[in-house]
């Protein structure tokens, strides 16, 4: 931890910043494309502003914080917090000259909402929204979902030995291969091809349902960045419901469930270690977490004689719920069916499975299952230590990607960030409750803001109060990095009081 | 400037065949996973209702 950061360290973690916001302002280059070939001149012009804003910041960065330093751990951290921040306020230019924002902070809610792949949002008349917005707001999702510093250690820090410390930093832990930057690029590899792969499908059942080709071309690939990033964007705001297609609904299931997998078990999959898949740790939590959601769901369902058809059960109840778990977001009902019509069983089925979420290292957010897994066999482990003779040992161990002993550290670690999700979880439930909102919709919400999964159930809009937008807007944050990050942020602060203090003496 | 001789192309050009073809086998394995927890997920709803009912 840095107790009193030097001027070189705050020049540092401006520099690596300033090539974190550059990468904001190149990915701007594709919507701008989008709406010029639309002819969108409006549009154009607030996306050569955001991008001249980046531009701008990159160059006062480059020009006054260029230092010889390499980054170390704490400033890999602060780095990836602290742009995270940045990237989301010069992000928000776009979307707040777009004129479909009541406040700039409605329009940085949209974009870390984006970023972090939640799907919550609030911008306003989403059936009218130019195609340029719309490829922004997707696009952030889906370079959101591969990590902002992903792309920025892709394209912008080759050569740089601290750069595997910003990439840890921004909740990626795996290495896919022994260098970052290719470990970085194999996640590009991976999502580009599910990316051609997916669009093409979801183009042919859109073209199927009657679609015109070019639309049809645009709302493939938005929907497929919306499924793939776990983020539950899409470009109508009746969301999946809009569509009416079981094709569409199949394919984006199986595209966010792919999503939700870890890039280590894709790439080990992908190279030829198949059955990773079935022995995985995080593919069986997955299951056995779905196939009980699926149970309670059920039963809610039942009681009140609700989707009581096979098919019925699988396009709004189960599609739903699997939506939440993968922490995606896209919905094939209407936002107050969960409150209104799920009842109160089904709705806490959906909230369980929000909160425990996807896998480690993928685009989704929650628990994880990998650290499930980790408890479960803490927990088994310690049942089978009180079965046993006192001279027994038990040793208990998971597999991802090879076999792993578990370890005291690890469950704690593992139980660090479930207590920090759960309070994060409980404090936006308590504030949405002491706001007067129901006790469930509250907690759905929280939950889906803090899992970064994006199902509401018809708490989040513009007109909500702007404390709890701003504590969506750090839960989202603080959910995505999970918490070290923001810690190390919050520590730094604190460091650079008291160095001041420090100096004066 | 050292030539490289045709085997040489040869297993890079099979190398290269045989990656692509590992992919493409991985998205079948990951779709396949994704559907085999779908209709398990489809079976406990269809037991549920067996039982309850």
């Amino acid at each position: 931890m840095i107790l009193k950061p030097s001027r070189e360290d705050i020049k540092l973690i401006g520099w690596a910043i300033g090539r974190v916001i550059l990468g904001v302002g190149l990915i701007m280059a594709v919507p701008l494309a989008v709406s010029l070939v639309c002819s969108e001149w409006n549009v154009a012009l607030d996306f050569i502003i955001g991008m001249l804003a980046c531009v701008v910041f990159w160059l006062v960065t480059e020009s006054f914080c260029r230092t010889k330093k390499d980054l170390k751990w704490s400033h890999g951290l602060v780095v990836a917090s602290g742009g995270w921040i940045l990237a989301m306020i010069f992000g928000a230019i776009p979307h707040y000259l777009s004129g479909h924002f009541r406040s700039f902070l409605d329009a940085c809610f949209d974009l870390m909402s984006g970023y972090t792949t939640t799907g919550l949002y609030l911008l306003q008349d989403l059936d009218h929204c130019s195609h340029g917005l719309n490829m922004w707001r997707h696009l952030l999702t889906y370079a959101g979902g591969q990590g902002i510093i992903v792309i920025a250690l892709t394209f912008l820090f080759a050569g740089t030995a601290g750069a595997f410390k910003i990439y840890v930093s921004e909740g990626k832990e795996e290495k896919l291969l022994p260098n970052v930057i290719n470990t970085a690029r194999a996640i590009w590899m991976i999502s580009l091809s599910y990316l051609v792969v997916g669009s093409a499908f979801l183009w042919l059942a859109l073209l199927r349902e009657g679609m015109p080709a070019g639309r049809g071309f645009l709302h493939a690939i938005w929907l497929f960045m919306g499924a793939w990033s776990t983020g539950g964007f899409a470009p109508q705001s009746l969301n999946l419901l809009y569509y009416h297609s079981l094709a569409v609904e199949l394919i984006t299931l199986v595209i966010m469930v792919i999503g939700s997998f870890n890039f280590a078990l894709h790439y080990a999959v992908w190279t030829g270690k198949t059955k990773e898949i079935y022995q995985n740790i995080e593919t069986r939590s997955f299951t056995l977490t779905a196939l009980f959601g699926t149970l309670v769901l059920s039963l809610g369902f039942e009681k009140l004689g609700l989707f009581t058809n096979l098919t019925e059960f699988f396009r709004k109840g189960f599609y739903n719920l699997i939506s939440g778990h993968t922490t995606t977001g896209s919905s094939t009902i209407y936002s107050v069916s969960f409150y209104r019509d799920f009842g109160f069983i089904a709705m806490w089925a959906v909230i369980l499975v929000m909160a425990i979420g996807a896998s480690a290292c993928s685009t989704g957010g929650g628990f994880k299952g990998i650290r499930m897994g980790i408890l479960f066999k803490y927990l088994r482990g310690e049942i089978r230590r009180l079965a046993s003779p006192e001279s027994a040992v038990i040793a208990e161990k998971i597999h991802h990607i090879r076999d792993i002993w578990l370890d005291d550290a690890m469950v704690k670690g593992a139980m660090f960030i479930v207590i920090c999700y759960v309070f994060i979880y409980f404090v936006g439930g308590l504030l949405g409750v002491l706001y007067g909102y129901d006790p469930s919709v509250a907690f759905f919400d929280s939950v889906s803001a803090g899992s970064n999964s994006g199902l509401s159930a018809g708490l989040t809009g513009p007109l909500m109060p702007a404390a709890l937008k701003v504590y969506y807007i750090f839960a989202m944050w603080a959910g995505r990095l999970e918490f070290i990050s923001i810690i190390a942020l919050f520590s730094f602060g604190g460091a650079l009081v008291r160095g001041k203090k420090g100096r004066k003496r | 400037m050292r030539e490289i001789p045709d085997s040489a192309d040869t297993s890079r050009e099979l190398s290269r065949w045989r990656t692509i073809f590992g992919y493409i086998r991985g998205m079948f394995v990951e779709i396949s996973a994704v559907a085999a927890i779908s209709s398990a997920a489809l079976l406990v709803m269809f037991l549920v209702r067996i039982v309850v009912r």
